[in-house]
């Protein structure tokens, strides 16, 4: 069998040549010795280096899930543009829009609103009880009537999480925004999230009422990464003698994360990770998932409410007990 | 730069240039995106020259280089659109001898995930073995080895027949 897929790729990939202009530019490149900046040259021109931003301190403990989502959108909107979708769909009285999108290279975040065709007010609340990873998952929008609406998305083509909905801006309109979090390792050409069911409580009845709809969108994934990548290729002995391989940093436009494999062998258990910022904040790692072919780590939510956070705002990372710079 | 440099970037050029081509294309499943790797490989190979102890052979240190330039690539060019195994086979001319299940082969090949067609391709197409692949690959020689099996499991259920032999 080896032999049978060696002579195929051998005898159809024959026709393959290296261009010979290509062979010239390699031997100029070399006469010139360019070719130690090539690679940085190249990355520089991919990656949006990204000032370094005020970070929001003081009192996001305190606050709520949805208005760190909030800060943080609202301080990396001051200094990006994101990619405008406008597509809309209405279904039985309800109409949910996906207006525009952050793209970065792991992570991409959608912005959309679910409105009231009747014009009747929407409201968002916060519901009482619900402990943060309730909160994370699902929107909770109250009607006029009292009713709480519950959104979830399925088939959403890969990784994601929300909707997550935003803090109401204007109680009495009959529109809410969300934002919905999707990340990829490789992400395909085209991105289909269909909205199939809206639940609520009745207030009246006191009984969850349900009616399935379909609010479709596919969308094609064109957006220019707008994030930095910092790769990292270094293996760390941890203190308590654990391997790991670090590969990179992805500074996404909301979030952090970091893909790392543990080396040593048999060994699941995770190491305590956060980032230590340069102004003494920390950002702890969130969540760790993954296999033998790589773990991705990604710490809290929305940077907890900080803001956007780039390469330039970070001092170290601390892994295990080890700390790796990354400040210059 | 001196003669005896250039002389040997020029061999190794002579003696890879294809081959790292052919890989490159087959990892990044772009064209133009594997001529940039192939010279990004070259010249990363030509500063490391004093540093190739020859402990390796050549062909696996320049392909240990290519592949993880490649690995570079796709992350940093993740949006960039890659052909498909169709579209990519119809920019390689087919040679007089090839045959009709080549291309069917190659387009499951370039149907499986990076982490499954790199293994595939540096084992049996390359020659390289699980160790050498582990080693650079930078992963476990069991993680080598469940991927080869798993890659194996799935070109056995797109490409019917083609193990029968095995």
């Amino acid at each position: 069998m080896d032999d049978k897929l060696k002579r195929a790729i051998d005898r159809r990939m024959a026709g393959a040549a290296l261009p010979e202009a290509s062979r010239a530019r390699i031997l100029q490149a070399a006469a010139h010795r360019k070719g130690r900046n090539m690679m940085k040259a190249k990355r520089k021109a991919i990656l949006v280096m990204t000032a370094a931003l005020l970070l929001i301190s003081g009192c996001v403990g305190a606050a709520l899930y949805h208005d760190l989502a909030r800060q943080t959108m609202d301080d990396w909107e001051q200094e990006h543009n994101s990619t405008p979708l406008g597509l809309s769909q209405s279904f039985d009285g309800y109409t949910i829009t996906l207006d525009e999108i952050y793209g970065g290279s792991r992570a991409a975040y959608l912005k959309g609103t679910v409105s009231r065709d009747d014009g009747k007010p929407l409201r968002a609340e916060q519901v009482d009880g619900l402990d943060m990873e309730a909160a994370r998952t699902r929107m909770n929008l109250v009607t006029d009537d009292r009713a709480m609406i519950e959104a979830n998305d399925t088939d959403c083509g890969g990784g994601a999480s929300g909707p997550h909905v935003l803090p109401d801006t204007d109680r009495n309109d009959n529109k809410v925004e969300f934002i919905y979090h999707m990340y990829f390792e490789e992400w395909p050409e085209e991105y289909t999230i269909a909205f199939e069911r809206i639940s609520y409580v009745d207030t009246d009845l006191n009984r969850m009422q349900l009616f399935y709809g379909d609010w479709t969108f596919t969308f094609p994934v064109e957006w220019e990464p707008v994030d930095e990548i910092l790769p990292l290729g270094q293996e760390v002995t941890l203190e308590d003698g654990k391997v790991v391989y670090l590969e990179a940093l992805y500074f996404e436009p909301l979030d952090v994360c970091l893909d790392y494999r543990i080396m040593t062998e048999n060994d699941r258990i995770y190491p305590e990770i956060y980032l230590l910022l340069k102004n003494g904040e920390r950002l702890a790692a969130w969540l760790n998932g993954g296999s033998d072919d790589g773990i991705t780590c990604y710490f809290e939510d929305f940077n907890r409410g900080m803001g956007h956070i780039g390469i330039d705002d970070v001092q170290s990372l601390i892994i295990g007990g080890v700390t790796v710079p990354i400040a210059e | 730069m001196e003669n005896g440099r250039k002389e040997t970037l020029a061999r190794l050029m002579e003696e890879h240039g294809d081959r790292l081509y052919r890989l490159c294309l087959l990892l990044l499943r772009d064209p133009h995106l594997a001529e940039d790797a192939v010279q990004d490989t070259m010249l990363k190979a030509w500063r490391g020259l004093e540093r190739f102890e020859q402990r390796a052979s050549e062909k696996t240190w320049l392909t240990a280089i290519a592949v993880n330039v490649c690995r570079d690539y796709r992350r940093l060019y993740w949006y960039h659109k890659r052909l498909d195994g169709e579209a990519l086979l119809e920019q390689i001319p087919a040679p007089p001898d090839a045959e009709p299940q080549d291309d069917e082969i190659l387009r499951q090949v370039l149907a499986l995930a990076p982490r499954y067609r790199e293994p595939v391709l540096l084992y049996y197409w390359q020659e390289l073995t699980v160790p050498e692949i582990a080693a650079l690959l930078n992963e476990k020689e069991n993680t080598v080895s469940t991927r080869l099996r798993r890659a194996r499991a799935q070109l056995k259920q797109t490409l019917k027949g083609w193990d029968d032999d095995g």
